[in-house]
């Protein structure tokens, strides 16, 4: 076991490592290095966990906002930020995202979780609904064959096109062939082109499957980003991604903290890294301890200059807003692609969660908003897309809502079910006048850098910085980068999370396990519920094996 | 045995497994010898029971031993009450249900749960609806799984006397919706159709049909390559199951429909599914208007020799049909 | 490029079987001895070393496994069963030892399987198991001992067409789905019974010619992996309805001798994995009725040599 050692003096401590944040990224090096044997030290001038990437409570929230506005000492990657809390909330019973993220069910960071068995710290939920923002409403996206072939509003050739494409891109880094010349093109002329696919069907792949912010965004890019909504769907079930309970990254970065302790390393909140000796190799902490590092330091505060600034912002709704959320679930995606908010250049996420992700307390959501646009203009494009979602949720959960539909502006289809234009339906939808107004519990808007260099330490330094979160709505390039700092302290990545855990797994008990659950969820199917047999995630979740 | 990865493994390994091994044999041949021993003695006590199941346990294909289990089964149901029966038979399906999860192709799991279904003084049908309705979940393909649901649906029927035949078709339904690439399920359509209209003959059978042409039609323009969705198709247009249509009737039908597979042929020109239905309803609509086939054809069948030449005597001689 | 046909390989392969006396599946396989004797005598018989087993242990194997109601088990101590009588008829014609048991009460066992109502048939008398490759393993079993006219061969043939699907195949029972193992069977038993007439041969060629995927290996049904069992059952499917050059069989040849084990010998389902009796019978009857290697000619109705089909009693 690693622990730091008391020297003879007494007031000098000693570690291997010494790392300053406990962000997402760092956190994952910490575990990484302590399974390895190394004596880490792990620090965090908050009194909570994951730096940029957690999620806090409202009086935390507040000691944020000060803190980020006070341009002297904010060494962190927020700024400008504007809060508004309402009176009477209970600041405990609210967990904010400060750079909310979403996991794909097939992606590195996932299998990472398992291999380290931190997923067994966390909560995970299913995230299957993506909506498009598309004449006044939202359209879900179709994701899977069965999505397109059960479509009732796509035309045969259409399904077509889709699929063919589809089929292309799961495979697409071998077909080089088709995309090669197109490869820093806008992905949109690709699909356009080599496709025939339509304007509404590659403003759904690039923006809610690929969830990317412009279809202006390279094809090469792009693809990789498509497929990785597509080959994400039935890993679990019929969704792509997930979400943690109580804000993602937080209590990711939380977990792999966790997992850190148990293999040895030392854990200080509330402390402060004051200064650095190149020569001595003392770090000097806000409490007047000295630690002598003997290898590196990592820190994620301080240091990191941001290339590009993008807005957030963050509502909390007197609405459970579960209209838009699968059976099931308690999240939900939207976004509004570019110039369906009067101009902008470039999209506006919104990830909504429920109160079933612990964020929030029962009838309530939050919506957190978030685009590449900065300043200003970020903030206006936010505003307008606001106010769409409070027509929107507002038009749909109201109960009295009534329209006209003239009889002629309904086709049946051969199955006889009946179709309304929809552009007669977004008129309609727009001069609807709701009669309640929405309530906002709590409104937040900021400015946050994002850094696009990769880490590097300076020259004879035995400091390295890590970098902040990204502008991804998904956790893009987290292990990597991972994997990039622990080489550059251990020299490889041979080793990285190579870990016996030295425990049982047998799997007659797993088999007999599955079999158990299976023979109760049947006897439990009282009803001769054929049609909507729907396995349980609550089940898979606990034992996330893959 | 199927897909069994083969090994090359050293002479040290082999003679490691040879050594594990050995201990497995003694124990089993001495399992073997007991259950075979018991049964020389008519043994049919639960003792007896309990040395069937550890056998079955390890190898649910030794047939003889399901045999044995049955004899003493039905021993010791003659001195039972129906409960007991009852409760002695539900033990068993909980037994059998995991030895499925474990072997869910073994014919002789399957037999033993129908006798015990038989032998059962008040069978659930309802739990084994959706014991195989999980299992279709698991494996949507397993002919034994869909087998043993047309018997669960059967005696499920005689026991209530009502039919089943809409509730099985919607079940197609909901299988064919989470994914068309299904064969099974097609299949059971194309006997579950004939009966639902036979059944409530109030069903507007051209309406059926035109349906079910809307559905598939969805299918073969989401995904060409697939076999039984065209398969379905050509049922669907061409059978008299469903509904008997005149000789023009049909033609239109016919026209119709290569109509339909026209434009996607010119979407996806080397689809050999596309090609070759055309061929047939073309030679189809030839051969009720009692005129010769279209020059189209020979070129359609040209094409198929050039894309799929593993096939290539088979469209030679379709060729000289024509 | 595939390699050749290891002929010397599998005939040793085929003898080596009943010395693996150490292995846990040779005990946990029991219940597969007749048939294994059945698939490696016929093997070596299409190979030209009818003599590699010994012809006398292999009659006094089979007359041991013999139940006093005339059916067969798959080995001493375990119980009749329609296939494995089947298996030991076959065994014993082969060796041309049908004087070996007593025709009469072989006949009466598998008559008495036959439901005079349907005309299915059970694969044993305890239990009610019908199939359609019950029906054919009963009306091959008694063609071979010159007793058919004991059995009711129109209701069967009936019931057969009962199970005829849209496709044009057969499945187990009527309702079921077309599925190669299952359309042989129902085909070689109309063969049998005189009875091709009453097959959609068009249709059902065409399916089964859609079996053959790109790597040249056959499949059971639609979007199936390839194995080379159905080599055979496709096949010989093909080979009865005269369509045998329907499908490729340079390339199906090469997904067989692909399936070979270089190092003990015997094939596989597919290429690269574990060998065994069942394959290697089956992809050698394939490769016989696709006329390659040098190997006998075997009859696609019987699975069994042609050489010794002249012996039938019509």
């Amino acid at each position: 076991m690693a622990t730091t050692t008391t020297s003879a003096a007494g007031s000098t401590e000693t570690c291997d490592v010494l790392i300053y944040g406990t962000g997402l990224v760092e956190s994952i090096v910490a575990a990484a290095l302590a399974w390895q044997g190394t004596n880490v030290l792990h620090i965090d001038s908050n009194p909570y966990y994951g730096g940029s990437w957690a999620a806090l409570n409202l009086d935390e929230l507040k000691a944020w906002t000060d803190r980020v506005n006070e341009a002297a000492s904010n060494n962190t990657p927020f700024s400008d930020a504007y809060l508004y809390i309402s009176r009477n909330l209970d600041p405990r019973k609210y967990a904010i995202d400060l750079s909310p993220h979403i996991l794909f069910t097939r992606s590195d960071l996932l299998n990472l979780l398992i291999k380290s068995r931190v997923s067994r710290y966390l909560e995970f939920k299913p995230l299957g609904s993506f909506h498009t923002f598309e004449q006044d409403s939202f359209e879900k996206v179709p994701g899977t064959k069965e999505d397109i072939f059960t479509s009732q509003t796509l035309t045969l050739l259409t399904k077509r096109s889709l699929m063919r494409f589809m089929k292309f891109v799961l495979d697409w880094e071998q077909n080089t062939t088709v995309w090669q010349e197109y490869k820093d093109e806008p992905i949109s002329k690709f699909l356009e082109e080599r496709f025939a696919l339509d304007a509404p069907q590659i403003v759904e792949l690039v923006h809610s499957i690929g969830l990317l912010p412009t279809p202006k965004a390279p094809t090469e890019l792009a693809l990789g980003a498509i497929k990785r909504y597509l080959t994400s769907m039935q890993v679990y079930g019929n969704f792509p991604a997930m979400y943690s309970m109580y804000g993602t990254g937080g209590e990711l970065a939380q977990g792999f903290c966790r997992s850190a302790a148990v293999a040895g390393a030392v854990y200080r909140l509330g402390t402060k890294l004051i200064g650095f000796d190149e020569t001595t190799s003392d770090a000097e902490l806000d409490s007047g301890e000295k630690i002598k590092v003997t290898e590196k330091i990592i820190s994620s505060e301080g240091v990191v200059a941001g290339d590009e600034e993008i807005t957030r912002m963050v509502a909390v709704v007197e609405k459970d807003c579960k209209e838009w959320f699968a059976e099931g679930e308690s999240a939900a995606v939207v976004v509004f692609p570019v110039d369906t908010l009067d101009g902008n250049r470039f999209a506006v996420q919104v990830l909504v969660m429920g109160s079933g992700s612990g964020q929030c307390p029962s009838g309530q959501a939050i919506w957190y908003l978030s685009t590449q646009e900065s300043g200003e203009q970020g903030r206006k494009y936010l505003y307008v897309a606001l106010e769409k979602l409070e027509e929107t949720i507002l038009r749909e959960s109201t109960e009295n809502f009534e329209f006209d539909v003239n009889e002629e502006e309904i086709s049946y289809l051969p199955n006889g079910l009946p179709v309304i234009s929809s552009v007669r339906l977004g008129e309609s939808l727009r001069n609807f006048t709701p009669k309640e107004s929405l309530k906002y519990l709590l409104k937040l808007t900021y400015s946050q850098k994002v850094t696009v260099r990769p880490i590097e330490p300076t020259a004879d330094s035995k400091v390295i910085c890590t970098i902040a979160p990204s502008i991804d709505l998904a956790f893009e390039g987290i292990v990597d980068q991972a994997k990039g700092l622990y080489e550059l302290v251990t020299g490889t990545t041979d080793d990285f999370f190579e870990v016996d855990f030295e425990d049982e797994d047998d799997d007659a008990t797993a088999t007999a396990a599955a079999a158990d659950t299976d023979i109760r969820d049947i006897a439990e199917d009282k009803e001769d519920d054929v049609m909507g047999h729907h396995s349980d995630f609550e089940e898979v979740a606990g034992e996330m094996t893959i | 045995m199927h897909s069994v990865k083969r090994e090359r493994t050293s002479a040290k390994v082999r003679e490691e497994k040879r050594r594990r091994e050995a201990v497995k044999i003694v124990e089993y041949k001495a399992l073997v010898d007991k259950v075979l021993t018991s049964r020389k003695n008519h043994d049919y006590t639960p003792g007896a029971l309990a040395l069937t199941t550890t056998l079955l346990k390890q190898n649910p294909e030794y047939y003889t031993v399901w045999n044995y289990r049955r004899e003493i089964l039905s021993s010791i149901f003659q001195t039972q009450t129906a409960d007991t029966i009852q409760s002695q038979i539900d033990n068993e399906l909980q037994f059998l249900f995991a030895r499925l999860i474990e072997f869910p192709k073994c014919y002789w799991i399957w037999n033993h749960r129908k006798w015990c279904l038989q032998s059962s003084p008040s069978p659930s049908w309802k739990f084994e609806l959706a014991l195989v309705t999980k299992m279709l979940d698991r494996d949507a393909r397993n002919f034994h799984g869909w087998h043993y649901r047309r018997y669960v649906v059967q005696c499920t029927e005689k026991a209530t006397g009502k039919s089943m035949v809409r509730h099985e078709f919607d079940y197609t339904t909901t299988k064919i919706n989470a994914n068309f690439s299904n064969f099974s399920a097609w299949h059971n359509r194309t006997k579950l159709i004939p009966r639902l209209l036979t059944e409530e003959p109030e069903i507007d059978a051209r309406k059926l049909l035109g349906n079910e042409i809307y559905l598939i039609t969805q299918a073969i323009y989401t995904d060409p390559d697939d076999q039984s969705v065209w398969l379905y198709h050509r049922w669907l247009v061409t059978s008299d199951d469903i509904v008997k249509l005149s000789s023009d009737e049909r033609k239109d039908l016919l026209e119709k429909e290569i109509k339909s597979i026209q434009e996607l042929l010119e979407v996806e020109p080397d689809s050999k599914w596309c090609l070759q239905s055309l061929v047939v309803y073309k030679g189809l609509v030839a051969t009720l208007a009692g005129e010769r086939v279209e020059s189209s054809v020979h070129g359609y069948l040209d094409k198929l020799q050039e894309i799929d030449p593993m096939r290539k005597k088979r469209y030679e001689d379709w060729k000289t049909q024509f | 490029m595939a390699p050749e046909f290891m002929r010397e390989k599998h005939i040793a392969y085929i003898q080596s079987l009943d010395s693996k006396q150490d292995e846990l599946e040779y005990w946990l396989s029991e219940h597969l001895r007749m048939s294994g004797i059945y698939w490696g005598l016929t093997a070596l018989n299409l190979m030209g070393a009818r003599d590699a087993l010994p012809r006398e242990k292999t009659i006094e194997y089979v007359k041991s496994c013999q139940h006093p109601n005339g059916g067969f088990g798959a080995h001493p101590g375990h119980d009749p069963h329609l296939l494995y009588t089947l298996y030991a008829i076959q065994i014993l014609f082969i060796q041309d030892a049908l004087d070996a048991v007593d025709a009469d009460i072989v006949a009466k066992y598998v008559t008495s399987l036959q439901d005079p109502e349907t005309g299915t048939v059970r694969g044993d008398v305890t239990g009610d198991e019908v199939d359609t490759r019950f029906v054919y393993a009963a009306m091959q079993c008694l063609s071979i001992l010159g007793k058919l006219d004991q059995f009711d061969v129109a209701k069967a043939v009936e019931y057969i067409d009962q199970c005829k699907n849209y496709d044009g195949g057969y499945g187990l029972v009527p309702g079921a789905e077309s599925h190669a193992g299952q359309i042989f069977t129902c085909l070689a038993a109309l063969a049998i019974a005189n009875r091709l007439d009453l097959v959609d041969k068009d249709l059902l060629s065409w399916w089964l010619c859609e079996r053959q995927l790109p790597s040249g290996g056959l499949n059971g049904r639609p979007e199936k992996l390839p194995d080379v069992c159905y080599s055979w059952w496709v096949l010989s499917s093909l080979a009865i309805l005269g369509r045998l050059d329907w499908i490729d069989r340079q390339k199906l040849r090469e997904f067989i001798l692909d399936a070979q084990d270089d190092e003990q010998g015997g094939i596989a389902d597919r290429k690269g994995d574990m060998v065994d009796v069942f394959h290697t019978h089956f992809g050698i009857a394939a490769l016989s009725l696709l006329g390659f290697e040098n190997l006998e000619p075997v009859n696609p109705v019987y699975c069994l040599p042609e050489r010794i089909m002249g012996r039938l009693k019509m």
